[in-house]
């Protein structure tokens, strides 16, 4: 791969794990939106975001290669370490700066949760002693999902500050694993000949 | 003056323009408060945010487009890079203008907040002058910790970011290496 490919690569998992956070938050608003509308429009709605999600976890993430290629164009292909170590560089710089943006937005999550256990404790109490569920535990379907929405971004917020290790390496393991393949071909081209 | 250099001072350039245009943006807000109530409250709370919004871009300006050559120098390190280095040496070079860009992008939202707040108690000080009611209807407490304590972590994460936040880049650049380092030890193991 050329420095360019791997940029484009980055840049492009870029937009797609900025686009999942927006389907995402447009799935969390779901249930607010379709309050009075009936299950049948809910139902027609969500396999529409599920095709989408896929849609991009597969073109912009899983296999974008064909895609980076055709942005950047082909130039001279880099040396497998100086390839990782650019592989590795802009993967985790995209992971900083779309981790630092999303943790803009999750600072008062991340407070809650810290300070969850505080508000945990009497609610158990109150369950043993009363026999009667917390009413501040009544939530309505579309308090939840913008609470399991606030909690999922603040997590890969810190997933991706953390570095995104598991997905640089998975990356790193895709490349290993087609330059062996190209380099077994080229060889069994070799003895062929 | 090198490639780095170059490249540096341009991303700084974009990074001052880029906020000097996002700080501009939330002005229409600010003139909204004084628009829909027009009072001696909305007018002061309209000058402050005004005032605020243009002393930042001001040192936005001139610390990103009129010292951007010394900042430039000071965040690539040495003028001339040497070679077989410059392979590493732009790693810590990117995530620190990451970092910088992330801190502006923090400060911008938390002026933003502030000149909200400053707009939304000069509004309801000025409905509390004209109707007596408002008192009752707009029980508004942003001075409370639990709303303000997001806000002071946000400054402080955006002043660490825009100083370069160096132990976050010492430590992602050499997590960095370290998984370089790992990959190319298990390639010469299989």
């Amino acid at each position: 791969m050329t420095k360019m490919q791997i940029i484009a690569k980055a840049t492009l998992t870029f937009f797609g794990v900025s686009a999942i956070v927006n389907l995402c938050h447009n799935i969390s608003m779901l249930p607010s939106l379709t309050q009075n509308a009936s299950i049948l429009r809910v139902i027609l709605f969500l396999p529409i975001f599920i095709i989408l999600l896929i849609a991009i976890v597969y073109l912009l993430i899983l296999k974008n290669d064909w895609l980076a290629h055709k942005m950047a164009g082909s130039g001279e292909e880099l040396n497998p370490e100086s390839e990782a170590l650019w592989l590795v560089g802009s993967f985790r710089m995209v992971a900083i700066f779309y981790g630092l943006i999303l943790l803009s937005s999750s600072i008062p999550t991340i407070l809650n949760i810290v300070v969850s256990p505080l508000h945990i404790r009497p609610m158990i109490s109150e369950i043993f002693t009363f026999r009667t569920f917390p009413k501040s535990l009544i939530f309505t379907p579309s308090q939840w999902s913008s609470m399991i929405y606030n909690f999922l971004k603040a997590m890969l917020s810190v997933y991706l500050l953390y570095g995104w290790p598991q997905f640089i390496r998975f990356q790193l393991n895709i490349r290993k694993t087609k330059s062996s393949l190209n380099q077994n071909r080229y060889t069994e081209g070799i003895e062929n000949e | 003056m090198n490639k780095m250099h170059t490249l540096t001072k341009i991303i700084l350039s974009a990074i001052g323009i880029l906020f000097t245009i996002r700080l501009l943006s939330q002005l229409p807000f600010a003139i909204y408060w004084f628009y829909s109530k027009p009072a001696w409250e909305t007018a002061g709370s309209l000058l402050l945010s005004l005032l605020l919004t243009a002393g930042i871009v001001a040192v936005l300006l001139y610390i990103f487009v009129y010292k951007r050559e010394s900042l430039a120098k000071k965040i690539v390190g040495s003028e001339q890079l040497p070679e077989p280095d410059s392979q590493i040496q732009w790693l810590p070079v990117a995530l620190r203008l990451i970092c910088i860009a992330g801190g502006f992008y923090f400060l911008s939202t938390v002026l933003r907040q502030t000149t909200y707040v400053i707009g939304q108690l000069a509004f309801f000080e000025a409905h509390t002058y004209a109707n007596a009611n408002y008192k009752v209807i707009y029980t508004y407490a942003p001075f409370n910790y639990r709303s303000l304590l997001p806000w002071i972590i946000m400054l402080i994460c955006g002043i660490y970011l825009v100083c370069g936040a160096p132990h976050f880049v010492r430590w992602q650049v050499k997590k960095t290496l370290q998984l370089c380092k790992q990959q190319s030890e298990m390639k010469k193991v299989r």
